[in-house]
């Protein structure tokens, strides 16, 4: 922790000491923003809902995620972003890169940031999204019995250290081309003898570089088309793969598709998101069912939401979201982090398990940049908790500022 | 053949061809479940009715290679695997998963045997065929015994 906030300092220290230093033509061309946003999550029912913190539980209670950011344009074509962020593990570097823009078709991006994914990802600060927390998918954390899941299928935000070349064309005034490639550090678990899933703790601080020999790699492609100056709709696919384990054994692809329409100020947006994990089967006696012989070296995780966000004012806002995943393949009943070679206990999933969540929020803003939430979850699981519950109820209260 | 029929059949084609590989995608597969038989506290497996006898098995917590290999059995099929498939067989017996499958591979070729005769041959490569698919340590077994013991294990 002391670590993480001495390189806060000396991150923020250069940060200002560069925007200082710099000419005033250029400094005009800096941007500072931040956020933060409190929530309280209450759950009345459930042993794995409202357990002490470790695995197969849930964050409860009052969490804080902030963020600040700066953007520097250096020059025309040069700019600059970094974003600190301070959530459940401390103060991370959300992003440190360059851009550097020849043109709008071509953009080189170097440095630290999350490589482009899929459509949520742009939205994933807390100021940027009407609910408290993220869609399962995404989920980095929030989700109950959390523990059993190791989180969504691909956690938001996912920043690892890379390139990425991605521009933007458009067709006259009716429709925009994105795209991006990029090849970046990845997903990561290199601590563990027997690695069966992705470590995300190895994405934090103080694991910025990388022992891995093979980079990840993967795009993104989107179509928005401009139906009518009030109505557009988006179509974007993405794709990711890499290895994950030291000895680049270990595979991981991750798929996803997203669909986004806008008519006025109502927004709809689905997307699906696919992983293909492939796990070390050397040690047969820590998974929960016996190695299949063929197509038994990995687990797939499926997610996928459909949002609904309607103004009902100026100032009140409505979502309604329906949620889930879906996991199928061997179960390891060794906690991923632990670096147990033994099973340290039985994971209650099984080689097919579901969870499918219901969500009704409001949004109301005091001001512009300062809004309450609210929200009510019902959640159904495909196994019960110690109690026997499949289903469970949640409620966040929080507000979110900006500036 | 009209141009809107082609398009609608490659379509409807590249639909299946995209489903059919999205399923394998994440279609993953597992064996039995590793707590499917209770080999007993101290581990010991008693040996089925039938099974043959003159080895012994090894603790279900435990994947160690045990004797399991002892020659003059008094059955052909464990004389000719310990002979030629010793790791196998001994692998199989360390595994608590495969040991389980090995307890039901000998249940069901007792029900084998005692089935009519037309139906033992099928029933006996039935009980292989399941054997085989509980998992890798046993498909390597099956593998073993067919390379070298086919006619003492596996049948003509």
């Amino acid at each position: 922790m002391r670590g993480s906030i001495l390189l806060l300092v000396v991150l923020l220290s250069a940060l200002f000491s560069l925007l200082a230093a710099r000419p005033s033509r250029a400094a005009e061309g800096y941007n500072f923003a931040g956020s933060a946003q409190l929530d309280y999550l209450l759950v009345p029912n459930g042993p794995r809902a409202t357990g002490a913190p470790g695995s197969g539980t849930t964050f409860r209670d009052f969490t804080m995620e902030a963020g600040l950011k700066v953007a520097v344009d250096i020059s025309q074509h040069l700019s600059a972003n970094v974003k600190l962020c301070y959530g459940c593990h401390g103060v991370e570097v959300d992003m440190a890169y360059f851009d550097y823009r020849p043109f709008d078709e071509l953009n080189l991006r170097v440095g630290r940031f999350s490589p482009s994914f899929g459509a949520f990802n742009l939205r994933h600060d807390p100021a940027n999204h009407m609910l408290s927390d993220k869609p399962l998918p995404y989920d980095m954390g929030r989700m109950l019995r959390r523990g059993d899941w190791n989180n969504g299928v691909l956690p938001s935000p996912f920043p690892t250290n890379g390139a990425e070349i991605n521009g933007t064309h458009w067709f006259g005034t009716v429709a925009q081309l994105d795209y991006a490639v990029y090849v970046v550090t990845g997903f990561k678990n290199d601590s563990e003898p027997n690695p069966t899933d992705l470590n995300f703790q190895e994405s934090h601080l103080p694991y910025y570089v990388s022992g891995s020999v093979r980079p990840a790699g993967g795009g993104r492609v989107a179509l928005t088309a401009k139906a009518s100056p009030s109505v557009d709709i988006t179509f974007g696919g993405s794709g990711m793969y890499g290895t994950y384990d030291l000895n680049d054994n270990l595979s991981y692809a991750i798929a996803g598709a997203d669909f986004t329409l806008r008519v006025q100020r109502t927004a709809l947006r689905i997307e699906y998101l696919a992983r293909r994990q492939q796990f070390d089967t050397k040690n047969p006696d820590i998974f929960r069912y016996a190695i299949a012989s063929s197509g038994g070296d990995f687990f797939s995780k499926q997610g996928a939401f459909a949002e609904l966000e309607q103004p009902l004012s100026s100032a009140l806002d409505f979502t309604s979201r329906v949620d889930g995943m879906l996991r199928r393949g061997n179960v390891s009943n060794v906690a991923v982090g632990s670096g147990s070679t033994a099973a340290t206990s039985v994971s209650p999933l099984t080689d097919r398990s579901f969870v499918v969540r219901e969500t009704l929020g409001f949004a109301y803003a005091l001001e512009r940049n300062f809004r309450l939430k609210a929200s009510g979850e019902l959640w159904q699981f495909s196994y019960p908790d110690e109690l026997g519950h499949k289903t469970a109820l949640g409620f966040h209260f929080g507000a979110v500022g900006s500036f | 053949m009209p141009t809107r029929a082609l398009a609608s059949r490659w379509f409807t084609a590249s639909l299946a061809a995209l489903l059919a590989a999205g399923c394998s995608f994440a279609d993953a597969k597992v064996g039995a479940p590793q707590d499917a038989c209770d080999l007993g506290d101290a581990g010991q497996v008693q040996a089925a009715p039938g099974a043959g006898g003159g080895y012994s098995r090894v603790g279900a917590a435990s994947t160690s290679a045990a004797p399991v290999c002892m020659g003059n059995t008094g059955s052909a099929c464990d004389d000719c695997e310990g002979a030629h498939c010793c790791a196998r067989r001994s692998a199989c017996y360390g595994d608590k998963v495969c040991a389980c499958a090995d307890l039901a591979l000998d249940r069901c070729l007792d029900d084998a045997k005692a089935a009519p005769a037309a139906e033992v041959a099928a029933r006996t490569s039935g009980c292989w065929g399941t054997f085989s698919a509980t998992g890798t340590v046993e498909q390597a077994r099956v593998d073993c015994q067919r390379a070298w013991c086919q006619t003492e294990c596996l049948g003509p």
